[in-house]
């Protein structure tokens, strides 16, 4: 009988990645089952500009701010804050949506 | 390096001028009301690190109170109780008991200086009930001598306090404002030059990571913002808006109006 093995916590560094095993091929890989019902949460980001807090702390109700300009229309869209994809806004039904034009290679 | 905190004035502080004057008033009031004819005073001020010096005759210091120490040698102790008597105790033959009652009455006079003195300062204190010595009553960071003398410059008796123990006087003595310190400017004012990223959100979808996989151009994601809804602002970085607003058309770049 063998001993089971077990993972050392303290191998698990704070950003959750775990240090590099014995060689060997991963056990997950991105296309596993398991991530199947996984759900993420994507942004649509119309754009963003730069205010000092002086600024911030003088926006009233009816002030208007400034976008930064941008060579097209498109919307960015994030996935935990990096942009993934590109995409125009279009209505769908009753709701916005983004038509993608521009989506990040899988890795 | 340490992780010990402790408050800090440089070791000069403990020397100036309004904490001299209470010290001093206080030894000039304490002999006024013990001895008739004897004027002592506070004669000199030390700060030092550490107690180094072999005072009055190698005396040891004694804490009466819970600050000043006392350093008087037998000598002086005599002369003091003398005076405050108007007699001379030592040449008087004395029995035990007598003797016990003198002893007495010397601990009483010197643990009144302490307690006049620690009154001038502020710090709160009772008389202890059995007077200990201790090696340097300067420990651990320094502190305050005193040298107390009579009319002829003749040092008779020293206090002696830690830092620590005079701090809160040496503080309450300083000015609210030192003489050329600029003004403090508020922490918002400071701040107020201060760039933050601000980010305008429209919408966001919730996608199961298979699908996001497969994702294509020309799929369309559904957000869950209405046509009519306003788009969030919001700190980059942070997931929580602090104002909705219309996008509003000003020429080259899109802008947003805020709403109430």
């Amino acid at each position: 009988m063998t001993a089971p093995r077990t993972v050392n916590s303290a191998a698990v560094d704070a950003k959750g990645a775990s240090e590099p095993g014995p060689a060997g091929p991963p056990l997950v890989s991105m296309d596993s089952a398991i991530f199947k019902d996984v759900q993420v949460s994507l942004q649509a980001i119309l754009g963003e500009t730069t205010l000092t807090i002086a600024e911030l702390l003088a926006l009233t109700a009816g002030s208007v701010v400034k976008l930064e300009p941008k060579i097209n229309d498109l919307v960015e869209v994030r996935l935990n804050q990096s942009l993934v994809a590109r995409g125009e806004i279009v209505a769908v039904d009753d709701n916005f949506g983004v038509r993608i034009v521009e989506i990040a290679p899988l890795s | 390096m340490t992780g010990e905190v402790r408050d800090w004035l440089p070791v000069e502080a403990i020397t100036r001028e309004p904490l001299r004057k209470k010290i001093t008033a206080a030894v000039e009031a304490w002999s006024g009301a013990w001895f008739a004819e004897a004027r002592l005073s506070a004669s000199r001020f030390v700060a030092a690190e550490r107690q180094t010096r072999n005072l009055n005759d190698g005396a040891d210091w004694r804490v009466y109170r819970r600050a000043f120490a006392i350093s008087c040698s037998r000598r002086a102790a005599g002369r003091l109780v003398d005076w405050a008597l108007d007699a001379e105790v030592d040449r008087a033959s004395l029995s035990k008991s007598d003797r016990q009652l003198v002893q007495m009455f010397e601990q009483r006079l010197l643990e009144d200086l302490v307690a006049r003195v620690e009154l001038a300062l502020g710090i709160e204190s009772g008389a202890l009930s059995d007077p200990c010595v201790i090696d340097d009553p300067l420990r651990p960071h320094g502190g305050l001598i005193v040298d107390v003398a009579d009319e002829h410059g003749s040092t008779l008796l020293s206090l002696s306090a830690a830092l620590r123990d005079l701090l809160p006087a040496c503080k309450a003595s300083l000015p609210a404002t030192m003489p050329g310190t600029r003004k403090l400017q508020s922490l918002r004012a400071a701040l107020a030059p201060t760039p933050v990223r601000i980010e305008a959100v429209l919408g966001s979808a919730q996608v199961v990571l298979t699908d996001m996989q497969s994702l294509a151009t020309g799929d369309v994601l559904i957000l869950d913002a209405a046509l009519d809804a306003a788009a969030a602002l919001r700190l980059t970085g942070s997931v929580h808006p602090f104002a909705k607003a219309q996008p509003t058309d000003t020429g080259a770049a899109m802008a947003l109006t805020l709403q109430a």
